[in-house]
C-alpha cells in the first residue's frame, strides 16, 4: 500500500506494510525500496508489454530503475503525482473510478499470470482528472490454478462497503479517514432494513458475509481452491466481472445539494455581473499565465476550468460532496487536469495511520505548490461560518501560493453576507474592505481592483 | 452368446456425461494448504467466493464438455456426406 507522494516542504513518509519492499517519499523525490526475494518479480513485471502500455497511457506510475544488483534490494524511483489525494478526499465518483481501474488492472493481469495482491483506494492516486495505479509492489505472479482472489475481501471492505455504507445509509466517504481498512459486513449489517439486506448487491456484500462470519467465528486461515488452469482463469474472469457488476450497482445516482446548482441559482448575481467576474478572473489568469492553481471553494469548477483553459493544473477544494463530483465528471468529460476534492480549509484533512506518519496532512501537501490560490465567494464563510480571524486568513493564503492570488471581497450589504451573519452584526462590526485590504497588504501588493455593481469587489494580489 | 453392442440414447448418454463431469469437477475443487496472504482476506468473503468459484468451474467445465459432446455428434453426419468421405480418402491414398 502506499499513502500519498509528498511535496517540496513537506516532511518525510514512508511505508511499512508490504512485506515486499516500502515507500519512501522526500521532498520530490519518491523512491521505492525492493526485498531481493521479490526484486525479480518486480523486474519482469516492469520489463513486460503489459506495464509499458499501461505506463503509456498513464494508468500505471512510471518505474525507473536506480538500482538492480544480484541479492541486493531492487532501487526504483518514480515521478512525483502533482498533489496527492487520499480517498477520504474524494468524490463517489473517484471512488468508483479507482474501482474501476483495479478491476480493469486485474482483469488485464490475469490473462498474463499476474494479479493484485491487495486492493485498497490507497494504491490508487489522481493525476487531474484520471485515475492512477501507483503501487507497482501490489502486482505478483499468480498461482494458475487457484480461481481465488484473495485480496476480493480488502477490495469489498474498502471501496464496495464504504460505497454501499454511502449510498443506503448515508455515511459520507469521508468517514474512511478513520477505518484504514475500511468497512467489516458487521458495521453496516444492523443499520440495513431487510428488505435491503436480501437485495442485490447487499446479500453477498454484506448479510451472507456476515452470517457465515457470525457462524465461523470469522478466524482461520482461508481456503486454497485448486482447479485446472484454464477452469481458474475462466471463473476468476467471471468473478472479477461480478465484482465489477456489484461496483457499479453502488454507483451513487447524481445528488443535488445545497449548493450544486449555486452558479445557476445564485440571486445575488445578475447574468451581467457573473460575466464580469468571469472576465476579470480570466483576465487575471492570462496575465499569471499560473503553472498551478488552487481553487478553495471552487463548487462546481466554473473557476477551476477558466484556469485549466489558460494551461494550469487544478485543484479545487469544497465542502460539497454533489458539487466537487460534479465539477470531476465535467473536468473527466472535458479531459481538464482539474482535481476537485471535498476538502475544507477551515477543518483541513488531518495525519492519519501509525504515529500520525501514515498519510500528509492537506496544508502539508498545499503550501507552496501552487503559482496562484483563487478564493472566490469563500472567504466570508471563512470570517463568520468558521469564525477565523482575517489575518490568519491572510497568513494562510501567503503559505499556500507561491506568486498570486485572486480573492473576492462581500460587503456587509451582501445576501449571502447577512445570511450568514445572523443578527450578530455587532461581532462582525470590524470586518471591513479596510480591514481585509490591511491585513492581505502584509504579505501581497494589489494588482488590480474590480467593485461589481453588486457590491462585491474582486482583487488580483501580487506576493511580496 | 456375446451380446452386440448397442449404442445408449442421447438422453441416457448426457445423464452418463453429467455424472461424470460433476465427479471430475469434484475432483478437480479440492482444498489445499492455507492461504499466505499479508492482508486480511476475510473469512466470510472468502468462504463465499470458494462456494462461487466452485459452482462457476462446475459450469464451465460441463459446459465445455457438452460442447465437445454435440460437436463430435454433429460432426460424423456432416463428415459422413460422399464428398467428405472422398476427398479424405484422397488425402488417405496420397503418399
Amino acid at each position: 500500500m502506499i499513502q500519498g507522494l509528498s511535496q517540496g516542504t513537506s516532511p518525510d513518509i514512508a511505508t511499512f506494510r508490504d512485506p515486499a519492499g516500502s515507500l519512501r517519499i522526500s521532498g520530490d523525490h519518491v523512491l521505492r525500496t525492493v526485498h531481493p526475494h521479490h526484486a525479480a518479480e518486480s523486474l519482469r513485471f516492469l520489463q513486460s508489454d503489459l506495464a509499458r502500455r499501461w505506463i503509456d497511457e498513464g494508468h500505471l506510475i512510471a518505474s525507473e530503475v536506480l538500482s538492480a544488483e544480484e541479492n541486493q534490494p531492487l532501487l526504483l524511483q518514480h515521478p512525483r503525482i502533482s498533489f496527492p489525494s487520499y480517498p477520504w478526499e474524494w468524490t463517489p465518483g473517484q471512488w468508483v473510478a479507482a474501482g474501476e481501474l483495479t478491476l480493469e488492472l486485474c482483469r488485464q493481469l490475469l490473462h498474463q499470470g499476474w494479479m493484485l495482491k491487495d486492493a485498497t483506494p490507497l494504491n490508487i492516486l489522481f493525476e487531474g482528472a484520471r485515475p492512477i495505479f501507483v503501487d507497482v509492489l501490489s502486482i505478483e505472479r499468480r498461482d494458475p490454478g487457484s480461481p481465488l482472489w484473495l485480496a476480493y475481501g480488502q477490495f469489498a471492505r474498502t471501496f464496495l462497503l464504504p460505497l454501499a455504507a454511502y449510498k443506503y445509509l448515508g455515511w459520507p466517504l469521508a468517514a474512511t479517514l478513520n477505518r484504514r481498512d475500511g468497512y467489516e459486513p458487521v458495521d453496516l449489517y444492523p443499520y440495513l432494513s431487510s428488505l435491503d439486506r436480501w437485495s442485490a448487491p447487499l446479500r453477498s456484500l454484506v448479510t451472507l458475509p456476515y452470517l457465515l462470519e457470525k457462524k465461523k467465528g470469522g478466524g482461520g486461515a482461508p481456503p486454497k481452491l485448486r482447479q485446472a488452469p484454464e477452469i481458474a482463469t475462466a471463473v476468476l474472469e467471471r468473478n472479477l466481472r461480478r465484482f465489477g457488476k456489484s461496483l457499479h450497482a453502488l454507483e451513487p445516482k447524481d445528488r443535488d445539494s445545497k449548493w450544486s446548482d449555486y452558479p445557476a441559482a445564485a440571486d445575488h448575481y445578475s447574468e451581467t455581473e457573473r460575466q464580469q467576474k468571469q472576465e476579470f478572473v480570466g483576465q487575471a489568469l492570462k496575465s499569471l499565465r499560473p503553472g498551478s492553481v488552487l481553487d478553495i471553494g471552487g463548487n462546481t469548477g466554473q473557476y477551476s476550468r477558466i484556469a485549466a483553459g489558460v494551461g494550469a493544473t487544478v485543484v479545487a477544494w469544497d465542502t460539497d460532496v454533489a458539487s466537487s463530483d460534479r465539477s470531476w465528471r465535467d473536468a473527466g468529460a472535458g479531459g481538464l487536469p482539474i482535481l476537485p476534492l471535498v476538502a475544507d480549509v477551515a477543518r483541513p484533512t488531518p495525519a492519519v495511520g501509525w504515529c500520525n506518519t501514515e498519510s500528509l496532512t492537506l496544508l502539508e501537501r498545499a503550501r507552496g505548490r501552487f503559482d496562484c490560490v483563487m478564493m472566490l465567494g469563500i472567504l466570508h464563510h471563512l470570517l463568520l461560518a468558521d469564525q477565523i480571524p482575517m489575518a490568519d486568513v491572510a497568513t494562510l493564503l501567503a503559505s499556500l501560493t507561491r506568486r498570486a492570488s485572486i480573492v473576492e471581497w462581500v460587503p456587509k450589504s451582501d445576501v449571502r453576507y447577512i445570511d450568514l451573519c445572523r443578527g450578530r452584526d455587532e461581532l462582525y462590526q470590524h470586518l471591513d474592505e479596510a480591514l481585509f485590504q490591511k491585513e492581505f497588504t502584509r504579505y501581497f501588493t494589489i494588482v488590480s481592483r474590480q467593485e461589481l455593481s453588486n457590491g462585491r469587489v474582486l482583487f488580483l494580489f501580487e506576493k511580496k | 452368446m456375446k451380446r452386440p453392442y448397442c449404442a445408449p440414447s442421447p438422453i441416457l448418454r448426457c445423464c452418463l456425461l453429467f455424472l461424470s463431469a460433476v465427479q471430475i469437477a469434484a475432483l478437480l475443487i479440492a482444498f489445499e494448504r492455507p492461504a499466505r496472504a499479508y492482508i486480511d482476506p476475510g473469512s466470510g468473503f472468502v468462504f463465499l467466493q470458494v462456494a462461487g468459484s466452485m459452482f462457476a468451474g462446475a459450469v464451465y467445465y460441463l459446459r465445455h464438455r457438452l460442447k465437445r459432446i454435440f460437436g463430435s455428434l454433429r460432426r460424423p453426419s456432416r463428415d459422413s456426406s460422399p464428398a467428405a468421405v472422398a476427398s479424405a480418402k484422397v488425402v488417405e491414398n496420397q503418399p
